[in-house]
């Protein structure tokens, strides 16, 4: 329970420590680590340079070939390590860079309110309206040479709506809170607040938004060259599977080529989501699995103080409880 | 996907043997072998809208040559004339005057008489909705006139033999006067029940199936295949499993490693031929500076290893293409015996390329990249993206020619964006460097030159102009000697093997797959005697009045 | 009163941003919808086709402002007019084949996700810190994280090609009357079984850890507290305390999600050949459709802040916090 008796601003070592002794948190990391690991030293790792067509086509897994081989006869495994850092960076980048995104707009709407809400709010409904497939074609047309990275900053930029509603709802109740209150008659600036204030008190939610955000785009990327809409030379997971479905891997029993792709998505994918439950429990205690019925009762007491230090990341609160 | 799977959209349906209640839609009592129906599958289109309206581009398959009909058929494969509503033609007057005698006792599906009218008629449209017009014919045609009920004369503004046989005979589909004179501007009719003379009628719609029966009144005689069902498919994918399944008999489009997912499933039956069509072609913008050399041009053909290109680009569908720029051995026929050897097919030689070069006065720069007077030889390749098999072809291309110093960045571009670069509409002209694209074919070699080479052409890519070979399609366009237009083609092919206008890659493939578990007399590459892919309508037709049920 | 009309003006502002984007986007594109359409025909058709194209499509050069108010005009007045890519099929034509597939399923799917998760989402709250607690978020998590059109493509060449479980594509049997009647009624949920269940894994997982969430947050609230210290029974402090306002914010999700299912699911209704809106629309912004494009974005938007405006107001009746707009307002 330290993480929320203490000052607001202050409860990461010990959520770092609760967060590794988390089991979730620990098999998330280590997936996420293997996965890392391999898109960081991919050059080192990857036995052959994915592209080159020396081996025989269509082959299952063997010594020379861990993964096997493609039609084109190229080595999966590579392709497939490689394809580890493309993803990687596609799926995080934009996952990061939608967070910013949705952060600007969120949290200024929520807290300005007024017009500059209704205008932020407006955008954010229009980009959340459209339909981010086809908005993602249109804006591909303009694009040569669609790589993943760029498929990846276009996925930022119409993903971000979503995010931003979280965070606006989510700044309006922190804004109402005493010690914005106090901020303010304290002279802090609007960023001061916005940023100093307002955002360290939603990092889990941010945290979370992040998560969802990468697995997004990862998918969104790999549904995009699928499609079709992505430089077929370059070398990602959604690319591999999209030569493996216009070259009917499937069809022609070569598990080993579609198999990978897909189950790394999907591996990856789980490792945040285990990251971002561990996360939770860590900085939202009444997440947390373990009974604590009795504390709940000694603390009764104390429950009206501590909620008006707490951060939490509770959506909008009922208003019964008031 | 490929660029031949983004085609257009039709297919199978699972049930569809089960579905077949022949209820006796004028099906000659005597077939005992009461014939299955053929599942034709052209290419994706997702859903089905009921149009079946001739004068519409994007009317469902079957619509143009199934249901309407041509006076003529001019197949770009075995070259040969098939009749269809016209039972033979005459040149005269200088070649400027084409007289039809039409088939007698031709009816519409509704039970008018077809007459030469109808022809006249349909002509008229076109001059009068010139948006109707999507082959151009009004452009050459000065007159189209009905003599008695069977004959209809044909009056060109100056003789155009090749443009009269293969977009006014055999590219413009008849209709009915009677019901289309009420329709007003036949480019905004979705026509749900078509009245036509082909050899089938529309029995029923939806936007995944619909079915066609053999008509039962057709001129020629009912056809053997009683049905023809188009099931919607939306990707190849879908499109390969029902094939291998059985579910589809006649399908066109690329399937990737054929012999395991598809002609595995049932060897005895299940079989494939992929004829050249066309020419697939680096084309070169000749109003760039560098690009207008020759020697760049020749060095880069030298340079690039069609043998990769169609064993890794295209997994060995599509073979490397003839210096002619003829489609063989479509235009066998026309191929000039006396074509120096080396014009017969490309070699692949770098260092030759690199020395060619070298004797143009192009010096390797400190990028190692060639160049002549502060002019590097470095060049945007445009292609299609998501067409895999160009885009594969693009990257080959972009590593061969860097080897002899010759620097090319891939431009994956959006459909609209790349058909805009390479042939927008007149008076805009195209704006690329390289670009690999298709050609335009027709019965004789003739329409890949003109469209490609002559100054109206319309597929004029590389923007070539040289008055010899404007001569020289002309000499072919008016002349009505057999002997004479072969001496224009060996004139044209020999200049384009030397001088390269564009640079020929591979023979753009025909697909084309079956199963002939029911029916015989499918063409084969043993007797290629017609264009054998579903979505060229007019011969898919012909395939089926030909097709006979198993014994 | 005056919530009501700011919320209305909002509404009518948001309308008009995305139709205006809606013009502007499509016509920015490379190239015209004639030239688009060529990519159909690869030298099948005549080259010369392509004016004819463009008469038939009525492609003037006008001045854009002229063209945006015409535009505007016939989208409010109704007049659609005619797609591009099958043309002459009207583009009301086009969406009515299309819409009530995707509508259907889609729909179903994500109502039958949402009860199921949120059910699901209760109970694992309820029995907190027990197997399936600690299981089912992680499983439905990790089902949600494979790419839809991989799970479908899986699915359809085992359950469908190999095993002959399921068919392989389209909505409906061809062979069934279509109608009322059981064998179409069933033919149809034996065709939609597979894509419902890829959408369905692909978005549960969503609705239960969310719900999970927000009942885990209320079940701290001091009213609970006070509640269960009170002696309150269990499954009434579940049903009656808690879930009730953890339902709030499930609400806002399936208003999004609800909005979003009418643009469809591309991936999905291309592995099935599945007759929805999706492809239409995918397709639709390919070939350059503008008439396709304007008219489906703009069903889209206004679906989407309809109902976006039912939530801001179900809000504003249900939580008089976001009426009052916060304390520094």
């Amino acid at each position: 329970m330290n993480g929320s008796t203490q000052s607001r601003r202050r409860k990461g070592s010990g959520a770092l420590s609760l967060f590794l002794k988390n089991p979730k948190a620990l098999v998330g990391l280590i997936i996420f680590a293997i996965f890392l690991i391999m898109a960081v030293f991919a050059p080192l790792i990857a036995p052959y340079n994915p592209q080159s067509t020396n081996f025989t086509p269509m082959q299952g897994p063997s010594a020379t070939n861990w993964f096997g081989t493609t039609s084109l006869g190229q080595d999966v495994f590579s392709q497939f390590v490689w394809g580890a850092r493309t993803s990687m960076v596609v799926g995080i980048g934009a996952g990061v860079g939608g967070t910013l995104i949705a952060i600007l707009v969120g949290v200024t709407a929520g807290y300005r309110r007024g017009v500059t809400d209704s205008i932020l709010n407006a955008i954010s409904n229009i980009f959340l309206v459209l339909p981010g497939l086809a908005l993602l074609i249109i804006i591909e047309s303009y694009v040569k040479n669609t790589t993943p990275y760029l498929n990846g900053l276009i996925i930022a930029l119409t993903g971000w709506a979503w995010g931003a509603r979280v965070f606006r709802s989510m700044a309006m109740t922190i804004a109402s809170r005493d010690f914005i209150a106090a901020a303010q008659l304290s002279g802090a600036s609007t960023l001061r607040i916005m940023f100093a204030e307002i955002v360290p008190n939603m990092t889990s939610v941010i945290v979370a938004n992040l998560m969802y955000a990468s697995l997004g785009a990862i998918l969104a990327e790999s549904g995009l060259a699928y499609l079709g809409f992505e430089n077929i030379a370059s070398s990602s997971w959604g690319v591999m599977l999209y030569w493996a479905s216009t070259q009917g891997a499937m069809m022609g029993g070569a598990w080993w080529w579609f198999v990978p792709p897909g189950l790394a998505i999907a591996l990856v994918g789980t490792s945040f989501a285990l990251m971002n439950f561990a996360m939770d429990e860590v900085t939202n205690p009444r997440l947390r699995s373990a009974k604590r019925k009795k504390a709940v009762k000694k603390m009764l007491a104390e429950l009206n103080e501590q909620r008006r230090k707490e951060h939490g990341d509770r959506p909008e609160q009922p208003g019964v409880a008031n | 996907m490929s660029k031949h799977r983004m085609v257009s959209i039709l297919a199978s349906s699972a049930l569809t043997a089960a579905a077949v209640a022949m209820a006796g839609a004028g099906l000659t009592a005597s077939a005992a072998t009461a014939g299955q129906p053929i599942a034709i599958q052209t290419g994706p289109n997702g859903n089905f809208q009921d149009n079946f309206n001739p004068y519409s581009s994007t009317a469902d398959p079957g619509t143009d040559g199934l249901i309407y009909e041509t006076l003529f058929y001019f197949d770009n494969i075995s070259g040969k004339t098939f009749d269809v509503l016209g039972n033979s033609f005459k040149f005269s007057h200088g070649n400027k005057v084409v007289t039809v005698n039409l088939h007698p006792n031709v009816k519409w599906s509704d039970g008018t008489p077809f007459t030469a009218q109808d022809v006249v008629f349909s002509f008229d449209q076109l001059k009068k909705y010139p948006a109707a017009d999507a082959n151009g014919v009004w452009t050459q045609l000065q007159s189209v006139k009905a003599v008695g009920k069977n004959q209809v004369v044909f009056t060109f503004k100056a003789p155009n033999g090749p443009f009269a046989e293969q977009y006014v005979l055999g590219g413009t589909y008849i209709v009915p006067q009677h019901i289309w004179k009420s329709l007003g501007d036949p480019t905004k009719v979705s026509v749900t029940k078509p009245v036509g003379t082909g050899p089938y009628e529309l029995s029923s719609f939806s936007p995944q199936l619909y079915k066609l029966t053999a008509n039962p009144s057709y001129y020629r005689g009912v056809s053997k295949v009683p049905e023809v069902d188009f099931p919607a498919y939306s990707s190849n994918a879908s499109a390969d499993l029902a094939l291998a399944k059985g579910d589809l008999q006649w399908t066109g489009i690329d399937i990737p490693n054929i012999q395991q997912t598809f002609v595995k499933a049932d060897p005895a039956h299940n079989h494939y031929w992929f004829p050249p069509s066309n020419v697939v072609q680096l084309y070169t913008n000749l109003k760039d500076p560098l690009l207008s050399q020759k020697a760049v041009r020749e060095a880069m053909s030298l340079a690039i290893d069609r043998n990769k290109l169609s064993a890794e680009g295209e997994t060995g569908y599509e073979l490397p293409a003839v210096p002619t720029s003829l489609v063989m051995p479509n235009n066998k026929a026309w191929l000039d015996p006396k074509l120096p050897k080396q014009y017969n097919s490309f070699s692949y030689n770098s260092t030759a390329a690199e020395k060619i070069l070298t004797q143009a006065g192009f010096k390797k720069d400190s990028k190692g990249i060639m160049a002549k007077g502060g002019k590097e030889l470095s060049f945007t390749l445009d292609v299609v993206a998501g067409w895999s098999d160009w885009d594969e072809d693009a990257l080959l291309i972009k590593q061969e020619l860097s080897q002899i110093g010759i620097g090319v960045n891939v431009n994956q571009m959006q459909f609209g964006a790349y058909y805009n670069a390479i042939a927008p509409a007149k008076p805009a002209k195209p704006n690329y460097q390289l670009a690999i694209s298709w050609t335009n074919t027709g019965p004789t070699p003739y329409t890949l030159y003109y469209n490609m080479l002559d100054p109206n052409g319309n597929f004029n890519v590389p923007q070539f102009n040289d008055p010899s070979v404007t001569g020289w399609l002309n000499d072919f366009a008016r002349t009505a000697n057999p002997a004479r237009q072969r001496m224009d083609i060996f004139k044209i092919q020999s200049y384009f093997a030397q001088n390269l206008p564009a640079i020929p890659l591979l023979f753009g493939a025909t697909w084309y797959e079956y199963n002939d578990a029911n029916y015989t007399g499918w063409p084969t590459q043993k007797n290629p005697w017609i264009n054998p892919a579903p979505y060229t309508y007019q011969a898919a037709a012909i395939v089926l009045e030909h097709l006979k049920p198993v014994k | 009163m005056r919530y009501f009309l700011n919320r209305v003006g909002f509404l009518l502002l948001s309308l008009w941003a995305a139709m205006t984007l809606n013009f502007v986007l499509p016509r920015m594109m490379p190239g015209n919808p004639a030239e688009a359409m060529m990519a159909k025909f690869q030298g099948q058709l005549s080259p010369q086709a392509l004016t004819a194209l463009e008469k038939q499509f009525g492609l003037t050069n006008g001045p854009i402002l002229v063209q945006y108010f015409d535009y505007m005009r016939s989208m409010l007045t109704g007049h659609w007019g005619l797609s591009f890519s099958y043309y002459p099929t009207k583009v009301t034509t086009i969406m009515s084949t299309s819409l009530p597939w995707t509508l259907g399923l889609l729909g179903i799917v994500t109502l039958i996700s949402v009860a199921f998760g949120t059910l699901v989402g209760i109970l694992i709250a309820w029995k907190r810190g027990g197997v399936a607690d600690g299981i089912i978020p992680i499983v439905t998590m990790f089902l949600q994280a494979i790419p839809g059109f991989w799970l479908a493509l899986v699915m359809v060449y085992f359950l469908g090609f190999k095993l002959g479980w399921f068919p392989m594509a389209h909505s409906y049997g061809n062979s069934v009357q279509v109608g009322y009647n059981v064998n179409y009624l069933f033919s149809i949920m034996n065709h939609g079984f597979m894509p419902a269940v890829v959408v369905f894994l692909g978005g549960v997982s969503g609705w239960i850890i969310g719900m999970r969430n927000n009942m885990m947050t209320t079940l701290g609230e001091d009213y609970v507290v006070f509640a269960e210290a009170k002696g309150v029974s269990k499954s009434r402090l579940i049903f009656a305390y808690a879930a009730r306002n953890a339902l709030l914010p499930q609400l806002t999700s399936l208003a999004i999600a609800l909005s979003s299912i009418i643009g469809g699911q591309i991936l999905i209704e291309q592995v099935f050949s599945y007759q929805g809106i999706g492809y239409q629309l995918t397709s639709a912004v390919s070939n350059e459709d503008y008439p396709l494009i304007q008219a489906m974005f703009l069903v889209i938007a206004v679906t989407a802040l309809v109902i976006n405006f039912i939530v801001d107001m179900l809000y504003g009746r249900l939580d008089p916090r976001v009426r009052r707009g916060g304390a520094t307002s």
